[in-house]
């Protein structure tokens, strides 16, 4: 599939051609969307409303950039609404929500299932690091999840963020600090 | 305090090993709103607005230029001048929602560099 061409023609007001844009990333959005939301119904809302965005903003595109990059910036900023949005409406906490327990068990079936050969402590582990990300403020949890997760490198990251290397930087840093401190109080 | 370090990131790289299924269906979902018309109406709404918003100033500056340099005018001048202003206004939004496709490749034209 040769994306320009594909682009060029979505440029021209026609919405059919998007679908081997969703074919090629609707994995990687997909599981990026989870990883922030921690929520499938919530991951398929993001899903969707990222690319009727990119469907809106086509025009905007740069082909100096990644396609990928530009549609993870969509999601990010998307995601970034609503979380603001929800911390608005429930201002005492998000970290101890409904869905932040469904997802824990959520993560803990998955990683069961997916993982036969892990031990069961690792996959707790896992399990426990995944919910802590999960609990992370927007802006750490999308680095680390970018970087991680995605395994995107400083500068991509800083592309979808549009925020300075330095800052990814500082944000990793700082996130990954969290984590430890919060890793070491559990373990 | 290395080991805690390791073992953190052995955890976050295992994470990022998951295999992650896609649900079913998602994509032919996403491709119906996509092509929904809401979906192409969303999209054309702002160029229909700045074009319209453009056009009326326009006008505006035109007819109040003429008027200005002619007379003051009655009120059924106004009312003769008001109802054509309006119709003139809804014949450009429907033109524009029409021919958003033109519209639209038309200003990527714009943007990347001249018609």
């Amino acid at each position: 599939m040769d994306e320009k061409l594909v682009i060029k023609q979505c440029l021209n007001g026609r919405n059919e051609y998007f679908e081997p844009l969703v074919s090629k990333y609707e994995q990687p959005l997909y599981r990026y969307c989870l990883h922030l939301c921690n929520d499938r119904n919530d991951a398929m809302d993001l899903f969707q409303e990222t690319w009727l965005k990119a469907v809106s903003k086509i025009h905007r595109y740069d082909d100096n950039h990644l396609f990928k990059t530009w549609l993870f910036s969509i999601a990010t900023n998307e995601y970034r609404d609503r979380y603001r949005r929800a911390m608005r409406r429930r201002p005492y906490n998000l970290f101890f929500s409904n869905a932040d327990d469904k997802s824990l068990v959520m993560n803990r079936m998955e990683s069961t299932e997916k993982q036969p050969d892990a031990t069961l402590e690792e996959k707790e582990f896992q399990s426990l690091v995944k919910a802590e990300v999960g609990r992370l403020k927007w802006d750490y949890r999308t680095v680390v999840v970018l970087h991680y997760f995605e395994e995107m490198g400083l500068r991509e990251i800083s592309t979808v963020l549009n925020i300075p290397v330095g800052t990814v930087k500082s944000r990793l840093y700082y996130a990954r600090g969290l984590l430890k401190t919060r890793m070491e109080m559990i373990l | 305090m290395k080991d805690h370090d390791d073992t953190l990131t052995n955890a976050l790289n295992a994470v990022a090993r998951e295999k992650i299924m896609v649900p079913d269906g998602l994509r032919e979902k996403t491709m119906n709103l996509i092509q929904s018309p809401a979906t192409q109406s969303r999209r054309v709404f702002p160029y229909a607005v700045a074009m319209v918003f453009m056009i009326n100033m326009l006008i505006s500056i035109i007819f109040g230029g003429i008027l200005f340099l002619i007379r003051p005018i009655t009120l059924f001048e106004w009312i003769i001048i008001g109802s054509v202003y309006s119709t003139v206004n809804v014949f450009l939004y429907v033109v524009t929602f029409i021919n958003y496709e033109k519209i639209q490749n038309m200003l990527h034209a714009y943007s990347k560099g001249g018609f």
